[in-house]
Parts: structure tokens; sequence; C-alpha cells
């Protein structure tokens, strides 16, 4: 199935391995957005809806229902807890917002994907997983 | 949907069909140009989660269609095609429309296959000495295609077709699921056959007929379903398909900035607010930063070779020049990027650009059909950043993106 075909998530393990990895001169992720990022994919794993807005902005409270996330959870949780690696690209700013990109290869796909996260002030503006 | 400034372009490589279709997409001034800002706009994970709601609807509709094994796969495709396209009209009829549309895609591909096989196979002509040798070297390079895929596909291909296990057996064996199998096959097989058109220019003909000989007959590659549909409605469906394809080779389209893969856009909307002045300290001059080559993907350009071309695609946007801008296109890029449109993207864009840049790679992304390359632009106007992203097609550039921020309602002007 093409969901599988793409993604299959993350670990700590992984996803310090990855910075490290010497494939581009990037920056090591902030430390900041990496654990955002971190809270964030565990709580899809977990599909818990209050952990995903803990970090939350106000807009992004007010933007994503209960029902949303859980048909987020329909697409991410399965691929997830599959096991993942996680690939930092580099940070962009934006609006007033820094945008901190990743890459999500899945494990045993060869396929990858990239997450943008916003953040401002220690809070997730938005996310995205393409 | 009207041109303005601010486009971007996309191709997307349809290789199971082995049809190129061109997608442009226009993106109003400071729109993010790609389904993510529309989705952001409209409720991206609303609409994903109605889409979801009717998956199992349309995995029922699937199995009415194709067999059973191909009914998730189709399910599937018809869930992404829907995300792929505006949010009007996402009822059961249109998903049934897009879903038969599909079954039929992969049925006459399928056929097409099958009939290119047999011809291949059938002739009755006892080959040449020279024949002979060269069906040698064609079998050589199969072992080579296969020996050089990527686990776990050539771990699946040679359970598959060297041991002779059927998926059921491989699962159980790696202890995987089913259809992650199925799905490893035909992926493995798709790698290898590109692999082998690759090395034979494209003369699929060639390598095909010296291989059929070793297919056994009863063994003709998983049996075809019947595709369950009334004649009348194959023809119905021809229809629409030939008019779509007429419209699509007429009419700009929306596209989407990387290919219809597996993934599935999802996002929540990030809130922007007032931009905060924190300006880069950039030459007047373009300037780049040299990066390390990262290994594992498919033949094309490495990091500093796709950095040359970004930066080459920049210069032309920025001198307005329209054929160093296709020079380096596959044909269905080059096809795609109409003058008028590079005209209004060049205008829009020139002006940041010639103030002054910064471009920084960040990697790449392996897509189903082609690797996106992205890169950062930092801008010498104390603007916003912009991620640019540049899907390659092998050594072809099949697309180019600028993306820019996403304006807030109340930033839209009135």
């Amino acid at each position: 199935m093409k969901q599988r075909n793409f993604l299959s998530l993350f670990s700590l393990l992984t996803l310090f391995l990855s910075l490290a990895s010497p494939a581009r001169a990037a920056e090591p992720a902030p430390a900041e957005a990496e654990k955002l990022l971190g809270k964030l994919i565990e709580a899809v794993k977990a599909e818990s809806y209050d952990a995903f807005l803990a970090d939350a902005d106000a807009n992004m409270k007010k933007q994503l229902s209960r029902q949303q996330f859980e048909g987020l959870c329909g697409l991410y949780t399965k691929p997830l807890n599959k096991g993942y690696t996680l690939d930092y690209f580099g940070r962009l700013k934006q609006r007033g917002m820094a945008v901190y990109v990743w890459k999500v290869a899945a494990a045993g796909s060869p396929d990858e994907a990239l997450i943008r996260l916003w953040v401002k002030d220690g809070k997730v503006g938005g996310v995205i997983v393409q | 949907m009207q041109a303005t400034p601010g486009e971007m372009f996309l191709i997307k490589k349809s290789t199971q069909s082995g049809q190129q279709i061109a997608k442009k997409k226009i993106v109003a001034n400071g729109f993010l140009p790609s389904d993510v800002s529309r989705n952001m706009k409209t409720g991206p994970t609303a609409e994903l989660a109605a889409l979801l709601a009717q998956a199992g609807w349309l995995r029922r509709f699937a199995r009415a269609l194709v067999r059973d094994e191909d009914a998730a796969d189709l399910a599937q495709d018809t869930l992404t095609t829907a995300l792929r396209q505006p949010s009007a009209g996402r009822g059961r009829a249109w998903l049934a429309t897009v879903a038969r549309n599909l079954a039929v895609d992969r049925f006459r591909r399928d056929e097409r296959r099958d009939r290119r096989e047999a011809v291949a196979s059938d002739d009755g002509q006892v080959a040449t000495p020279e024949e002979l040798i060269a069906n040698a070297q064609i079998h050589r390079h199969v072992a080579e295609a296969v020996a050089t895929l990527p686990e776990p596909f050539r771990q699946t291909l040679v359970l598959r077709f060297y041991q002779g296990l059927t998926a059921a057996e491989i699962a159980r064996k790696l202890g995987e699921p089913e259809g992650t199998i199925r799905w490893r096959v035909k992926e493995g097989l798709q790698r290898v056959r590109r692999e082998l058109d690759a090395r034979h220019h494209q003369a699929r003909a060639e390598w095909v007929a010296a291989l059929s000989p070793l297919l056994p007959k009863s063994d003709a590659p998983i049996p075809r379903p019947p595709l369950r549909l009334f004649p009348a409605a194959i023809s119905f469906v021809g229809l629409v398909l030939g008019l779509l394809g007429i419209v699509t080779c007429l009419v700009v389209l929306r596209a989407r900035p990387h290919t219809p893969s597996p993934m599935v856009e999802a996002t929540t909307e990030p809130a922007y607010p007032a931009r905060a002045v924190s300006p880069p300290r950039l030459a007047p001059a373009s300037a780049t930063v040299p990066a390390e080559e990262p290994s594992g993907l498919p033949p094309g350009p490495g990091m500093g070779d796709a950095q040359a071309l970004a930066e080459e695609l920049l210069r032309a946007v920025e001198n307005q020049d329209y054929d160093a801008f296709v020079a380096k296109g596959a044909a269905a890029f080059r096809a795609a990027v109409t003058t008028e449109g590079f005209a209004q993207f060049s205008a829009k864009m020139r002006e940041r650009l010639s103030h002054g840049r910064r471009v920084t790679p960040l990697g790449p992304v392996r897509r189903p059909e082609h690797v996106d390359w992205l890169f950062k632009i930092e801008f010498a106007d104390d603007g916003d950043d912009a991620l640019v992203t540049l899907p390659m097609d092998g050594w072809q550039v099949a697309g180019f993106l600028i993306n820019e921020p996403i304006p807030m309602p109340e930033e839209k002007s009135p």
C-alpha cells in the first residue's frame, strides 16, 4: 500500500544518528525544535490529541480539531510506529517564524518525505508532512 | 485559473503508464505554490478526515473493480488523487469515477505489457549466435540490475523469482505484511525495468525479447483478474479519459510540488505574525554554500551538480531567459513551461533575486519517480527566505518550485 510505501517512522536514537550524518554541511537541529518535533511524533504515535497540542500556539489549537487530529493519526500512527529516520535539513525564516525542515525516511521504503515545522517563542505554529 | 506572477512549474512523470504528464501550477502572489497552501486555507485535515471516512466504502468498491489484492492499492490511489484535486465534488460518485478511471488505466497498462511480452516470446525464430550472445549480455544486465537493487527490493525479488516463493510465503518468512511484499516486488521490478531501459537506450523490446524465453508460460506474471466493468462503462470511461487527456494537454493545470507519491500531505495551519526583521548580511551577487555529496540516490546529479543547476535556473529567471530556463528540462517540462507563464514568473521573482541572494543546499528527498533537491534562498531584501525544490528525473530537470510564505488572511490585499 502506498501509505506504507512512504512513511514508517521515528525513534530518538535514529534521530540523533541521522543528525550526525555527514551527508550535508547542515548545522544540527536546534534542541528546541528537535524536542518539539519529537513530542509531536510521540503524540501521533500515541494518538494523543492533547499531547499533540501541548506546545501548539493559540492559532494551531484553534485550527486543529480532534477529528482532524484523528485523521492525521489514521495516516501516520502506523508508519511512525514501524520505525523511521530523520535527517535535519536546516532552518528558514518566514513571516517572523522559524521553519525547521527535516527529511523523514521510512524503514524499508525507498521514498522519503519532507517535514516542515513552524516555531515561534517555543510554540508550534504548524507542521507539514509532504 | 488565471495566471499571475509568482508561478512555479512542476512536471510529473508517470513511469507506470509510460506517459509523461505535464502539469503547471499557477500560484497567486504570495501563496505557497503547493497543494499544502490550498489545503491550509481550506482546512486540510478536515478534508483529509472526510476522505478517510470514505476509505472503507472505497475499498469495498475497489474490490468490485479489480482483484482483491489490488483493491487496497486502487483505493489508496483514488484517495491520493482526491487529495490532489480541488475540494469540490469529492462525494462518493466522484470518488467512484476516479476509481473506475484508475482501474481502467491499470487494466490497459497490464494488457499492453502482456501483449508486448507475448509478441516477444512467440516469434518462433531460431536465434543466431550473435543474438544468443546479445541475449546472454542482457541476462547479465538483468542479474546486475537485481544485484545492485537496494534492500529490501533485492532480497524480495530474489525470494520471489529466484527461489519461487509467493508473496504470502515471503511475508511469512520476513515477518512483513503481504501487501508490503507485493509492493516491494512491484517497485523492484519497476526499478529493474528502468535500469534495463537505460542500458538499452529505452529499447524495451530488445531486452523483453531476450528475457521472454525465460518466462515459464504457465507462470504468466500473475493472472490478470477480469475488470468488472460493463463494456459500455469502459467506453464511457475511455471517452472521459480521452477528453481529460486533451484537456490536460491544452489547459494549464494546478500541479503539486511533488509527485503523487504515497505520501499524503497533512498540515495544520501555522500562525503568521507580523514580519520580524532580521536581515542576513549578503553579498550583492549570489553566493553558494558548498555541501558534501549524499549517497544512495538513483542515477542523476549529486549535490554539487544539482546546486549548479538550481543556480542556473535562478539566473535564467533573473535574466528572464526562457531558453536557458528550459534548456535542461525534460520534454514534459519544456512542454509545460510556456513563454507567457515563464515571463510572469520571472517578472515577479527577478527583482528579489537580482538584489542579492544566498543559496544553501538542504539535501535530496527521494520520491517514487524522481529526486527532489532542496535549497534555501536568503534574499538581500531582508524578506522571507524561500524554499526551492528542484525535482530531477535522472539528469533532466522535471520541475522548479520557489516556495514563498503563505500570507495570513488579513494580509491579503483587499
